[in-house]
């Protein structure tokens, strides 16, 4: 099964254009969708999840019209939405319950034994008469995947899960995504670049509302090796150099400057070659979409 | 830095739209209510206004000021309970907090600041009401002098220390909790107090608390207004004295206490402060993992049982999380409170309580719980509506495989969950009262009947309503306003002309249970009404689904795309099977009402009262024989609600010229099978609308003939009408008079007495009375217009199972065609009044000496059976002893069902509603306990003297003679039997309702002389002033000069007597000295305001004791509006000495006074407790309390 979204566009009301003509190809397995905040991330992953209409396009899952036949996709969909609360009184497994209940799962034996093990596989089992009010904010996380995980989901989306989670929290909830099985579509919306490169087999940056990327990350690093150079620099020369070469990100290191600048060759000798991250390529692609003329603009 | 805050806080709300909405809002209600008062809407009133008080007087504005601002707490809440709080709500207080600020400036600036701006927002009102008076389509006639100090008085007296105070205990407690919620259940807390002090109010004891407990003010208010007239509410403003200057004294130092515990608890530090909590955390070392998960392997099922299924889980956990809930357990907590201070006032009269029967109980509490029902479905529909998007959790929810009306019936099921629940909760309640009553007839079926069966469907309806108000507006606080607006609506439509019960939602034909007769025939229209709104409640439900946001986007626009999807067949079908049962019912009803019934709106019955006197006054003079005697068969079918009258009338031309045209009046619902009369005739003009009838007779009725009239009527009731379902005649306990018989000529009754209304119609002002003394009006009786005395006989039949009663004594009694037939025949000429009674009665029978006494009730009402047959010896005993003989043998009580809650005194016959009497509880042990099922009876009993032998011309006066001297009569059985000291405590009832009564009148008071059947003049001044005449004059005096005018007047034919000849009796037993007092209590309005200034005493050589009293008086003369005019004094008045001990009398003696200060010693022989002038309150004085003072040495 695969999903397929094809010039998929969302104007809102105010004018802010947020899906531009997107067309996207998700295979089965962990799907990163890597963009800055407000790129049309969360547009476009409600879109799917069936909380909003586009203006045009279309999206099928497999056989399913996915913008028509809504109860269809909601019967095979996990969704963690970007920011989530909670009832501050209820615990994890009535909770749960409850949503199993709505996801169709009937029988009463094979609902807890659903919670249950979701609640031990999310590391969640010796707090589940707790009030998810109470829990910190790895543990809301995972409880959000368990819930995503109720049912027979053929298609999991998960949008911004690791923000705001310490780094402990973010590996924990990383080896959890890791776990979920390859023959399920995953779509993880981040603007962490990690969160791609440690768990996504395929990845696509989108950047004010348009695919700038696409491809698995791998071989994407490979179009990059030996294109990342390398300088530091006082902060008074940014400026100079960011006029001179393309300068792709800048960060401060030591109280200097840490120039990154894509190129097939060597801008000059003062510059150092280096082994380029996905994080380079997410730089350079918006970089790109910045100074390049927006020809697809018109279209 | 207060003033920065200050500043910061007025630029705040400048800023904002809703500031200028609220003010927007108040100047429209302002505006609108002065037009309506104006006469710019057809027949509203408004504020206390309307009659002879203006417009624009100070009363109805400081009435109509105070109680919009009440509404206006919703907006405190919303300003000034959230001055502090929005910081922490938008979390800002770090900012600030962090900042050099004084605790003094922020919260003093913040307080100051947001309470300018809710008086800024309540000047509308005062603005709306004075610019809203100069609409050019008003009628000025209905405007006085402005006084602009009325439109200021009000804020300083009302809005402003309200607002203080209620805004301090908002602020202190979102303030301090961090939680809003907080101040809503504070507001229902305020509501609390103002119910309950409103409650309190009606027994005299409790006058003080009430005054005191109310956090509005208002019943303060009421009770240092409760006298004012017509004169005083147009000049004076409310005074700002007495318990109002306490009352708000009280409340405004709550206000500061609690600003000053805000001020003393609140510390920046504590509030920049994350609320606690203890998060869950987490440890232990992180490793990659090394398997994939398992998913377990479950089986979906997607039917719809499984929705159902899903959809009933969901409301039970909704339904659970409401009544967990600590707001809503602090509102009902607040109900219930409210319902047992409600009990504690348990339908009394004259501070007495009835027997909590199921109704009466039921009543009580379902209405006293009803508001807070209203609150909660108010509430609650938003807070189910909102909840997921609230928590923010609704994305989850709405991206889960659940049927789309999942989410919104389950919500409204909660509700309705919820309010069974309430209802429940009103059954155990009342039972509880029940039990603490000592009355245990648990009547479970009753109370299902009630609560769960006719309560909680129209509560249904208002959920649904609710709920499909917040799913479209989509703002929850929009939603409750629009709630609150339509609560309003609903209050104003039908005097905006709106009455069909079609057109307003959820309104019924209403229903009115009785022990006698059950819920009878109200069920079936109820029923009617309500499924026709449950059909368009249905449809409710259906656009709320369709219009259910299950999307991140809330536009219209995005809605109609939902809209458009959830359309599927099904919907459409359901829909259209829905509308189509809608309508169809709709349909019937309409057919019931409109077709088969006439269906009349209230103006158009005004408009048809207006024709009938256009048409047809031209009669009123025109010669018409007089009825002589009546013979009727009257068939009553209590089962089919049918009623069929056959009867002779003898009519006898008793002018000076022959009479060819008889007009005959019928009730509009009579169907005419036949009339004949026995010299032929011809129907010339048949008005069946107007139930006008002229009949020209072949050859003229001679002077001194008689001719008679036979007439055959059908009462048959056709299907249901929209409301005033027929009463009269009902499966048990059928009852009604002779307004169902034939009238002869035109009867001005009819007529519409309001000016307000007649001018309206072009019609003249008219007099409510005739004058005392015009001879014409004197030729007929007050109570018939076409008869003097008449004989009368009757059969009356019913089904086997009931009996049938009419005046007279029965002949025989027979059955007949599975009919039960009763035959009574009257042996000497009553009056043309009389009535027809069938229930299936029990009887209870006596005797006072050859007089049969019987009494016929409801089963199970035995309470107050012997005291009515005593109460009847004991008023035959003095009636017969001091005024004339007794003209029957036989005195009968018979009860009827409450729909009317009065007795009535018919010949030997004293129809006497379940509700007065028969259910009383009177306590003999209690002492404040009046006997009231005996004093009615007493007073009914009377009425076979003063109405059935003595009767006034139709003059003014003539309920003196009729009303006041059977109160007079009946205080005198009844002192007799409980003593003097609770004829003064029943007085105290009597005293209020008069003065109160001068309050509401709408055209004008005149003197007991020439009373013109106002009741708040011949009941309650009436006792009060033959009272106090006994009193001076003496019992036997009294007594012996009423039995003379009885003597000479009774069964007298016309003229008939007036007040004025009454006065020559009393005048004659009245010494020269005392002669002033006969015109100062009968005619004029006479008022005194008699109070001790001083009261010492010092003891004497001898052993006995001096008393010294300073004593002010001041005798006014009223007129007709209560203009007061200082009056000499040159009166007898009593002063009285009281020692030790309950009420005891060392002195008591009428001093002549004739200054309005004098000194007065007098020696007693004991030690004085008190001292007073007009200690028994004999004169009418409208500050009673200060005629008695303790004595200090």
């Amino acid at each position: 099964m695969e999903l397929t979204i094809t010039n998929l566009s969302k104007t809102y009301p105010n004018g802010v254009h947020a899906l531009k003509n997107i067309s996207l190809t998700i295979p089965t397995g962990m799907f990163g969708l890597l963009g800055p905040n407000g790129a049309g991330k969360s547009t476009l992953m409600r879109t799917i999840a069936t909380l909003q209409e586009p203006d045009s396009g279309s999206i099928m899952l497999g056989a399913i019209d996915v913008l028509q036949q809504k109860d269809e996709v909601r019967r095979v969909l996990g969704y963690l939405p970007q920011e989530f609360g909670v009832y501050p009184k209820v615990s994890a497994e009535d909770m749960l319950e409850h949503f199993a209940l709505l996801k169709g799962i009937t029988n009463t034996k094979e609902r807890n034994e659903s919670v249950k093990s979701l609640l031990a596989q999310t590391n969640l089992y010796h707090v589940r008469k707790k009030h998810i009010g109470g829990f910190s904010g790895g543990m809301k996380q995972r409880f959000g995947i368990a819930q995503a995980l109720l049912g027979n989901p053929k298609l999991i989306i998960v949008d911004e899960p690791t923000a705001g989670l310490d780094p402990a929290e973010r590996i924990r909830f990383h080896n959890l995504l890791s776990e979920i099985g390859e023959n399920i579509i995953v779509i993880l919306s981040t603007h962490i670049v990690e969160d791609v490169s440690d768990l996504c087999s395929n990845m696509a940056i989108i950047y004010k509302g348009e695919v700038q990327l696409t491809g698995e990350p791998l071989k994407v690093l490979e179009d990059y090796k030996g294109k990342i150079w390398k300088k530091i620099v006082e902060k008074s020369e940014v400026e100079a150099h960011q006029k001179m070469y393309p300068v792709i990100s800048t960060r401060l290191f030591a109280g200097r400057t840490l120039l990154h600048v894509y190129s097939d060759v060597e801008p000059d000798s003062s510059f150092e070659n280096v082994a380029s991250t996905l994080e380079d390529v997410y730089f350079a692609t918006m970089k790109a979409r910045e100074t390049v003329p927006q020809l697809t603009e018109s279209l | 830095m207060f003033y920065e805050f200050f500043r910061f806080e007025l630029k705040y709300h400048f800023s904002r739209i809703s500031t200028y909405v609220y003010f927007a809002i108040f100047f429209a209600l302002g505006f609108i209510a002065i037009n309506a008062a104006g006469g710019a809407f057809e027949s509203v009133s408004v504020g206390g206004s309307g009659g002879k008080v203006f417009a624009n007087a100070p009363y109805p504005t400081f009435q109509l000021i105070s109680v919009f601002s009440y509404f206006g707490v919703m907006i405190i809440a919303a300003i000034m309970g959230t001055a502090v709080y929005r910081d922490y709500e938008h979390n800002t207080h770090a900012l600030f907090y962090t900042a050099p600020i004084s605790k003094a400036g922020y919260l003093g600036g913040r307080f100051a600041g947001s309470m300018l701006i809710v008086l800024l927002i309540f000047t509308g009102l005062a603005l709306g009401l004075f610019l809203g008076s100069f609409m050019p389509w008003l009628d000025r006639s209905k405007f006085g002098s402005y006084n602009l100090l009325a439109y200021i008085q009000p804020y300083l007296v009302t809005v402003i220390p309200n607002t203080f105070f209620i805004g301090a205990v908002f602020f202190a407690l979102a303030t301090l909790s961090r939680n809003v919620l907080a101040t809503y259940v504070a507001a229902i807390v305020l509501l609390l107090g103002y119910l309950a002090a409103g409650n309190l109010i009606s027994d005299i004891e409790n006058e003080m608390i009430a005054a005191l407990v109310d956090p509005f003010g208002n019943s303060a208010v009421d009770l240092e207004t409760r006298y004012w007239t017509v004169a005083d509410k147009n000049t004076l403003l409310v005074p700002f004295t007495g318990k109002i200057l306490l009352n708000r004294a009280l409340w405004t130092a709550f206000g500061i206490l609690v600003f000053g515990a805000v001020f003393k608890r609140f510390s920046f530090s504590q509030f920049a402060s994350e609320k606690k909590n203890k998060r869950l955390r987490e440890t232990e070392i992180v490793e990659a993992p090394i398997q994939t998960l398992v998913l377990p392997k479950v089986s979906q099922h997607f039917s719809f049982k499984n929705s159902l299924l899903q959809m009933f889980r969901a409301a039970i956990g909704e339904f659970k999380a409401i009544v967990k809930d600590m707001y809503f357990i602090a509102i009902v907590v607040a109900g219930v409170m409210f319902l047992f201070i409600s009990a504690s006032q348990l339908d009394s009269l004259y501070g007495t309580s009835v027997y909590p029967v199921t109704y009466s109980i039921l009543e009580l509490t379902s209405g006293s719980f009803a508001l807070f029902l209203i609150i909660i479905i108010t509430f609650y529909a938003g807070q189910l509506i909102w909840k997921e998007r609230e928590i923010r959790i609704s994305q989850i929810y709405d991206a889960l495989p659940t049927a789309s009306w999942m989410p919104f019936l389950s919500k409204f099921l909660a509700l309705v969950m919820v309010q069974a629940v309430l209802l429940f909760a009103v059954m155990l309640c009342s039972m509880l009262i029940q039990a603490f009553n000592g009355y245990f007839n648990f009547e479970i079926g009753h109370y299902i009947q009630e609560l769960f069966g006719f309560q909680l469907l129209n509560l249904v309806l208002l959920c649904a309503l609710t709920m499909f108000v917040q799913v479209m507006v989509n703002n929850k606080y929009t939603g409750h306003f629009i709630m609150v607006l339509y609560y309003l609506l609903m209050i104003f439509l039908p005097q905006l002309g709106v009455e069909h019960n079609m057109w307003r939602f959820g309104a019924d034909t209403g229903y009115t249970y009785s022990d006698m007769n059950g819920y009878g025939h109200f069920v079936a229209p109820y029923l009617w009404f309500n499924f026709y709104w449950a059909a368009f409640a249905v449809l409710l439900a259906i656009v709320s689904h369709l219009f259910w946001i299950r999307s991140t986007e809330t536009s219209w626009k995005a809605r109609t795309i939902g809209f458009k999807r959830r359309l599927s067949r099904g919907v459409q079908t359901t829909s259209f099977a829905t509308l189509a049962v809608f309508a169809g019912m709709g349909g019937y009803i309409f057919y019931n009402t409109n077709v088969l019934n006439d269906y009349k709106s209230s103006s158009a019955l005004e408009k048809e009262q207006v024709k009938f006197e256009r048409k047809y006054k031209k009669f009123e003079n025109a010669p018409q024989p007089r009825l002589k005697s009546v013979n009727v068969n009257v068939d009553i079918f209590p089962k089919e609600l049918n009623l069929a009258i056959r009867g002779k009338y003898v009519l006898k031309n008793q002018t000076g010229t022959p009479i060819d045209s008889l007009f005959v009046n019928l009730p509009s619902e009579a169907k005419v099978k036949s009339i004949k009369f026995s010299t032929p005739s011809s129907l010339v003009l048949s008005d069946k609308n107007l139930g006008f009838f002229i009949y020209k007779l072949s050859v003229p009725l001679q002077p001194n003939d008689s001719i008679e009239m036979n007439f055959d009527l059908g009462y048959k009731p056709d299907g249901f009408k929209n409301s005033g379902i027929n009463t009269s005649v009902v499966e048990n306990g059928t009852f009604f008079n002779s307004d169902r018989m034939p009238s002869l000529g035109y009867t001005s009754d009819f007529e519409i007495s309001d000016d307000d209304i007649r001018k309206k119609h072009g019609l003249k002002a008219k007099e409510r009375m005739a004058p005392v003394n015009d001879e014409h009006a004197r030729r007929n009786t007050y109570i018939s217009h076409f008869a003097d005395w008449i004989d009368f006989e009757a059969t009356v039949s019913t089904s086997p199972d009931q009996i049938a009663l009419a005046p007279g004594y029965l002949q025989k009694e027979w059955t007949e065609n599975g009919r039960r037939y009763f035959h009574y025949k009257m042996d000497s000429p009553i009056l043309n009044f009389y009535s027809f009674l069938s229930a299936r009665y029990e009887v209870r029978r006596d005797k006072w000496n050859d007089v049969a006494i019987e009494v016929y009730y409801h089963k199970g009402h035995e309470y107050n059976i012997n005291r009515m047959i005593h109460a009847v010896k004991k008023s035959l005993d003095y009636y017969t002893k001091n005024f004339s003989p007794y003209q029957h043998k036989q005195v009968r009580i018979l009860e009827f069902p409450r729909y009317a809650s009065f007795a009535q005194s018919f010949p030997n016959t004293i129809p006497y509603s379940e509700s007065i009497g028969f259910i009383a509880k009177v306590d003999p042990k209690d002492e404040d306990d009046i006997d009231y099922p005996f004093y009615v009876t007493a007073h009914e009993i009377a009425h076979q003297w003063w109405a059935h032998q003595v009767i006034g011309g139709n003059v003014q006066g003539a309920t003196l003679l009729a009303e006041s001297m059977s109160q007079y009569s009946a205080l005198m059985v009844m002192e007799k039997e409980y003593g003097r000291e609770k004829i003064e405590k029943f007085l105290k009832y009597e005293l209020q309702s008069y003065l109160g009564g001068r309050g509401s009148e709408r055209k004008k008071e005149v003197p007991l002389a020439l009373v013109e059947n106002q009741q708040y003049i011949h009941y309650n001044k009436g006792s009060l002033i033959l009272y106090a005449l006994r009193d001076y004059i003496g019992e036997e005096k009294l007594n012996g000069a009423l039995a003379q005018y009885i003597n000479a007047v009774k069964f007298q034919q016309p003229p008939y007597t007036n007040s004025t000849e009454f006065l020559t009796y009393i005048r004659s037993a009245t010494p020269d000295s005392m002669q002033y007092l006969v015109t100062d209590m009968f005619e004029k309005i006479t008022l005194f305001d008699n109070k001790v200034t001083a009261a010492t005493f010092k003891k004497l050589p001898d052993g006995k004791y001096a008393v010294d009293l300073t004593i002010e008086t001041q005798k006014l003369y009223a007129d007709s509006l209560g203009r007061e005019t200082d009056a000499a004094i040159n009166d007898w008045i009593d002063i009285g000495i009281f020692g030790e001990g309950k009420k005891k009398e060392l002195y008591l003696s009428k001093h002549k006074i004739d200054s309005k200060a004098e000194n007065i010693r007098i020696v007693v022989a004991e030690k004085p407790v008190k001292a007073g002038i007009d200690p028994y309150h004999k004169l009418i004085d409208r500050k009673p309390d200060d005629n008695v003072k303790a004595v200090s040495q």
